[in-house]
């Protein structure tokens, strides 16, 4: 699933992923995209960290304290890749990758393929 | 010589006469009695001289030995006519010895009387010369008395007190043992100039002259002279009086003084003494900077209080009367005005001090205007500063997120065009260069506007500047089925430049943005005292209170926060309403469910700080 406010980001990043085979969820909050992870079963969330309303780290958050989407994978959207950043999504919020914007397709797919396939998400 | 010569003189007279008697008795010629009676008569005639020439101009002995003279002359003459007349011997002799008789009776009455005379003379010389003695040794101030050539004749206990030296050791001295070098020649000069003239310049007055001890002190003597003459002698009296102490308390009292004045004249700070409320000292940085002259300051009819700003002026009187109550006061600030009117600002230090024996306040005045100006230069400087800095991070923070995120999502678009028909991606390459130049528009605008101090005004008409941007959005409004209620008929004018209908339109389209389909946008316009106040009402649902803070300012989203900023719009809105001397901010609504944007602007010609103040 893409959380972001932005339609264009939104609409870049599905069909990105549709092109690499993903079946995508579209969700433009943090709190649209919980309301959806109640009810569809999402493998991964690509996180925008800056919305308004409840932001990427805190939606993250949400999740991460959620047992039963101990399955989703989170990776964080950023244009901000400081350390503090850093240790925020993965301290913090608990997420399990992170995507620099703007986006550079190859790196996008890649860093996708490498979570769902190694990261396993503990208990 | 007393009593005996002049008893002796008539015991002799007596038996010469009964000498003379028996002589004529007898009628014989004796010779040598003769020759002693003629001796007598020389004898006495001396007498008489001597006491006529020493004692001249006393009659009670004078009298007497002028008849003892006159009866010698006539003796004389009747023996020279009683030889020469052929008398009878008889009769020659009775009146020559009767005339005889009485010079010599006269003559020694004349000589006891000149006796008395002076032995009463001498008593009363000594009973005054003892009583003047008393004087002179009582006396505090030392009394010293010299002859013409300058030996010492009189010399008191306090004399010898103030220098040092026992009458015995002094007395025949020269009085120049007691002078400095310096003295010496001058009283040498002096004396030698008023012997031969006779005018005195010293004489009769009190001067201060410098003296020597025995021990080669010098000391600093005030001195009163006077002369005396006895028959043949003239004698100075001078009476002196030590005033060293005196004069070095005089001299340290001067020195420090002087010192005082020294400062003082030569401070970089004005500096006064002002007694009683005038001022009775200023020095000559107080006429450099005040413009007054001194002569100006002391005059009596100068007001100091017409120095000070009004505003000052009761806080400098109440310092002064903590003063006067032997208070402390520290150092304090206020305004001078100099006699062509400029301020001068300044710091004020005072201190209550003894001024001719009366209280009066001193007082140190730092000019600080120059300071205080390059501090409000350098405030002004940092404040620009301060400003270009948080524009630079303002436009930094937009390149990096409302720049590179449209900038991003056409460069994803462009290389996913080739993939499909591209319809879809050529939409999100248009809204997002629109976007771009959106941003770079709003953004320049803002940096114009932050450089900017002042603005054109004009008068206007809120009302109407309202009403206007209402119509341009009414198909925003139509399309979202909203409306907006604006009733109100009067006129609000204001000082403004036409660029306020920015600031109405950026709060209605956020207004209609925010609030639901449907929904009313209230615009209301209240008159507060000196301003209008418009308020936008919607129905968004309410923002929370961080979020109502950081709405007008976009600056501080460069700082670590995850929430989208607004836009600049508010930021522009906020600046365009401080450029207009107004206020901008957002309330929740009476009713909880929207917010309330009001923008408060003077209302014309009522505001005089239409001069944004950074």
């Amino acid at each position: 699933m893409v959380v972001d406010d932005e339609p264009g980001i939104r609409f870049i990043l599905r069909k990105m992923l549709e092109g690499a085979g993903y079946k995508v969820l579209e969700s433009e909050s943090g709190e649209e995209c919980l309301e959806i992870l109640d009810k569809e079963k999402v493998n991964l969330v690509l996180m925008d960290v800056m919305m308004p309303g409840m932001n990427g780290w805190e939606t993250t958050k949400r999740i991460r304290e959620n047992e039963a989407l101990k399955i989703t994978k989170v990776i964080m959207l950023t244009v901000r890749a400081d350390e503090e950043d850093m240790e925020k999504s993965f301290q913090y919020a608990g997420s399990n990758g992170h995507i620099n914007k703007p986006i550079v397709m190859e790196q996008l797919l890649a860093t996708v393929k490498w979570v769902l396939d190694n990261v396993r998400v503990e208990g | 010589m007393s009593y005996r010569l002049p008893i002796g003189v008539v015991l002799l007279s007596i038996v010469f006469i009964i000498l003379q008697f028996t002589y004529l008795e007898a009628k014989t010629q004796v010779d040598v009695v003769g020759a002693l009676g003629e001796g007598f008569v020389v004898v006495f005639i001396l007498i008489g001289l001597f006491i006529v020439q020493s004692l001249r101009g006393d009659r009670r002995v004078y009298l007497p030995v002028m008849l003892g003279l006159s009866s010698f002359y006539f003796y004389i003459l009747t023996e020279f006519l009683g030889n020469f007349l052929e008398q009878s011997r008889y009769v020659k002799y009775v009146f020559e010895d009767t005339l005889r008789i009485m010079g010599i009776v006269f003559i020694a009455l004349g000589g006891w009387r000149w006796i008395e005379v002076r032995d009463m003379k001498e008593k009363a010389i000594t009973e005054s010369e003892s009583k003047y003695r008393g004087l002179v040794e009582a006396s505090l101030d030392a009394i010293i008395s010299i002859e013409a050539d300058g030996k010492i004749t009189l010399w008191n206990k306090a004399a010898q007190k103030v220098f040092g030296y026992t009458e015995e050791e002094i007395l025949g001295k020269s009085v120049t043992i007691l002078m400095s070098e310096e003295y010496k020649a001058r009283h040498t000069a002096g004396m030698k100039r008023y012997l031969k003239t006779g005018v005195p310049k010293m004489i009769g007055s009190t001067y201060e002259v410098e003296g020597l001890t025995k021990d080669g002190r010098s000391i600093s003597l005030a001195i009163s002279l006077s002369e005396e003459k006895l028959e043949n002698k003239r004698l100075f009296m001078g009476i002196l009086r030590d005033i060293t102490e005196r004069k070095l308390a005089e001299e340290a009292l001067k020195e420090s003084e002087e010192k005082f004045r020294n400062l003082a004249e030569k401070s970089p700070n004005m500096i006064f003494i002002n007694k009683k409320g005038g001022i009775v000292y200023a020095n000559e940085k107080c006429e450099e900077i005040m413009g007054y002259t001194r002569e100006e300051f002391y005059s009596p009819d100068f007001n100091f209080l017409s120095l000070i700003v009004p505003e000052s002026r009761d806080l400098v009187k109440a310092n002064f009367g903590k003063h006067m109550k032997g208070e402390e006061v520290a150092p304090y600030e206020y305004t001078l005005i100099t006699k062509d009117g400029k301020r001068i600002d300044g710091i004020h230090t005072t201190r209550l001090i003894k001024y001719g024996g009366e209280s009066a306040i001193l007082g140190i005045i730092t000019d600080i205007t120059e300071r205080k100006e390059i501090e409000s230069r350098i405030q002004e400087y940092m404040e620009q500063l301060e400003n270009s800095n948080r524009m630079k991070d303002l436009f930094t923070d937009i390149l990096r997120h409302d720049l590179l995120n449209p900038a991003g999502v056409i460069k994803n678009a462009t290389e996913l065009l080739s993939e499909d028909d591209g319809r879809e991606e050529l939409d999100i390459i248009q809204n997002n260069v629109e976007r771009i130049i959106d941003i770079i528009n709003t953004a320049s605008q803002l940096g114009r506007l932050e450089e900017l101090d002042l603005l054109d005004k004009q008068k206007m008409d809120l009302g109407e500047v309202i009403r206007h941007v209402a119509d341009e959005y009414s198909k925003a409004l139509s399309d979202r089925g909203q409306k907006v209620v604006f009733d109100a008929k009067d006129k609000f004018e204001v000082d403004a430049n036409p660029i306020i209908d920015q600031v109405f339109a950026n709060l209605l389209s956020n207004a209609i943005k925010y609030s639901p389909g449907q929904s009313t946008i209230t615009i209301e316009v209240v008159g507060e005292d000196d301003s209008w106040n418009v308020m936008v009402i919607d129905q968004c649902g309410g923002i929370s209170k961080e979020d109502k803070d950081k709405l007008f300012t976009r600056f501080q989203r460069v700082k670590k926060e995850s929430v989208k900023g607004t836009g600049l719009g508010l930021t522009i809105a906020k600046r365009i309403v401080e450029l207009h001397g107004g206020k901008i901010g957002v309330e929740d609504s009476r009713d909880g469910d929207g917010c309330v944007f009001y923008v408060r602007l003077p209302k014309k010609g009522e505001s005089n700080a239409s001069r944004h103040e950074k």
